[in-house]
């Protein structure tokens, strides 16, 4: 029997995967290959050092408040820089501009722009902060004015009737009914945010991450544990309570 | 009586379909017209034209007079679109306010800093419709015949001189129909507002029309007196 179309396309996808594993030299088994050595790695992890708890603490904290201050900064720029980049609210030409500036921010990950950010505002917290901001606003923009452009024409068209300006569509039509999908989107980047903020540490962005890689680069894995464990914790925390209160939402 | 708006001609051609072809259609001031047909015959489209939203390829449009449409004439229209087109988020209030901007400076508009005397007819608008003490709700939490008292409002707070409605009681049941109708029909000849509407349904647009118009394949078939019809009238046109 001549396979179907949707059958060569697995194939060749199936063809594409093995050539690429090639091209890398990868081999799966290499995770199982050198067990003593992964034994005593998780051996390590699971001997956790609790003396370093304050320090888990404090991390914790500046890395939620990263994402606090960040995902709010993106996701408040992103709803007017939706609006302009919406084609049923604003000229072509701004539009165009808009998506195009959205989709660069979107484009490059968090962790990406905390390595530029470090060049230019230094270590710390405040360039994991701009880092989270600029992603969330990339993210936050495409998925909101997808939304705008989504809404009901004959709200638009009555206001086009009437005379309204761009401004008053906005104020009137626009923000309104996306409402209940912002307050839904704004407790998913936040939950997403603290994920997000947990490896900026990693490039000296401030947070969580920083002391993670600094116990793994010391071989301290029974230190790097618990930072490891919090953070687990954090993230599971915050997706349940933004599950939770996004299915709140939903029903009021 | 004068007429207060002109179609003659009008052609619109979209990837090589013809969507309206050689429309001509009279709209007498003060007159109630109904335009029935089947789905796809082009009623809406004939509105958005007649409204400007949508430029036709050709022909030759006169409203109140005058040819063309400026936004001088555009502000005695008044639109209730398919859907109503109320913003469901929106309190019944600010919905029937959105229907005034043109009479209120920008910044007035925007800080919700309304002038009062039209604050005054919202709420002389929202009496005469009895949906006064709706009028914090928010428009998702409304029955489908208080949206349509609505969408009334915010299409009267306009001042209009003509209303051009699509459907607007499709998706209500005989009874709730004629209640939103009869309101509507008094508050119309109070008034002396002239209405362009597309209905599917020939007793509504028997009750409270002068005039049905039957359109199928984007141009204007045949038009009959309301007195006149009957159920097998408006087969035979549909036939025909």
């Amino acid at each position: 029997m001549k396979p179907s179309r949707f059958q060569y396309t697995w194939i060749v996808l199936f063809l594409i995967i093995i050539g690429s594993s090639i091209h890398l030299g990868f081999n799966p088994l290499s995770i199982i290959e050198d067990t003593d050595n992964s034994l005593t790695i998780i051996q390590e992890l699971l001997a956790f050092d609790f003396s370093v708890g304050d320090k888990v603490i404090f991390s914790l904290i500046e890395t939620l408040e990263m994402a606090l201050i960040g995902s709010s900064m993106g996701f408040v720029l992103s709803i007017p820089a939706a609006l302009l980049a919406a084609r049923n609210v604003s000229p072509f030409f701004i539009s165009a501009i808009f998506r195009g500036i959205l989709g660069i921010l979107w484009s490059m990950p968090p962790l990406l722009w905390a390595i530029l950010l470090v060049v230019i505002v230094g270590l710390g917290p405040t360039a994991g902060i701009f880092a989270i901001a600029l992603y969330i606003m990339g993210l936050s923009g495409k998925y909101l004015y997808e939304i705008y452009e989504s809404q009901n024409h004959s709200a638009y068209d009555a206001m086009h009737v009437i005379g309204a300006t761009r401004m008053q569509i906005a104020k009137f039509v626009t923000i309104p009914e996306a409402l209940p999908h912002m307050s839904n989107q704004y407790l998913f980047l936040l939950a997403y945010s603290v994920r997000e903020s947990s490896i900026l540490g990693l490039v000296g962005a401030g947070g969580i991450g920083f002391y993670i890689i600094h116990h793994l680069e010391s071989l301290n894995y029974g230190k790097a544990a618990p930072f490891i464990l919090g953070i687990l914790a954090v993230t599971l925390g915050m997706d349940y309570i933004s599950t939770k209160l996004r299915k709140r939402l939903v029903y009021h | 009586m004068s007429d207060v708006l002109s179609m003659n001609q009008i052609r619109l051609i979209i990837n090589e379909r013809k969507i309206i072809n050689n429309l001509t259609i009279n709209v007498k001031q003060n007159s109630a017209v109904t335009i029935m047909g089947p789905n796809g015959a082009g009623k809406t489209t004939l509105l958005k034209i007649a409204l400007g939203l949508i430029q036709p390829t050709s022909g030759e449009m006169h409203l109140f007079g005058k040819k063309g449409l400026d936004k001088q004439r555009r502000n005695l229209l008044g639109y209730i679109p398919q859907n109503l087109g109320l913003v469901n988020e929106l309190s019944v209030f600010t919905n029937v306010m959105m229907g005034a901007l043109r009479h209120m400076p920008r910044w007035r508009s925007i800080t919700g800093m309304y002038p009062k005397e039209l604050l005054t007819e919202a709420y002389s608008l929202m009496y005469e419709l009895k949906i006064t003490h709706l009028k914090d709700t928010k428009i998702k939490k409304l029955s489908g015949g208080e949206k349509q008292r609505v969408a009334i409002a915010r299409t009267l707070i306009q001042k209009p001189a003509m209303i051009l409605a699509d459907e607007m009681t499709a998706s209500l049941d005989f009874k709730a129909a004629v209640a939103v109708m009869d309101i509507f029909a008094e508050i119309r000849k109070k008034r002396g507002i002239t209405l362009l509407m597309t209905h599917h349904n020939p007793d509504i647009a028997k009750m409270y029309s002068d005039t049905v118009f039957i359109m199928i394949n984007g141009a204007i078939e045949k038009n009959i007196e309301s007195k006149e019809m009957s159920e097998d009238a408006i087969s035979s046109l549909y036939e025909a």
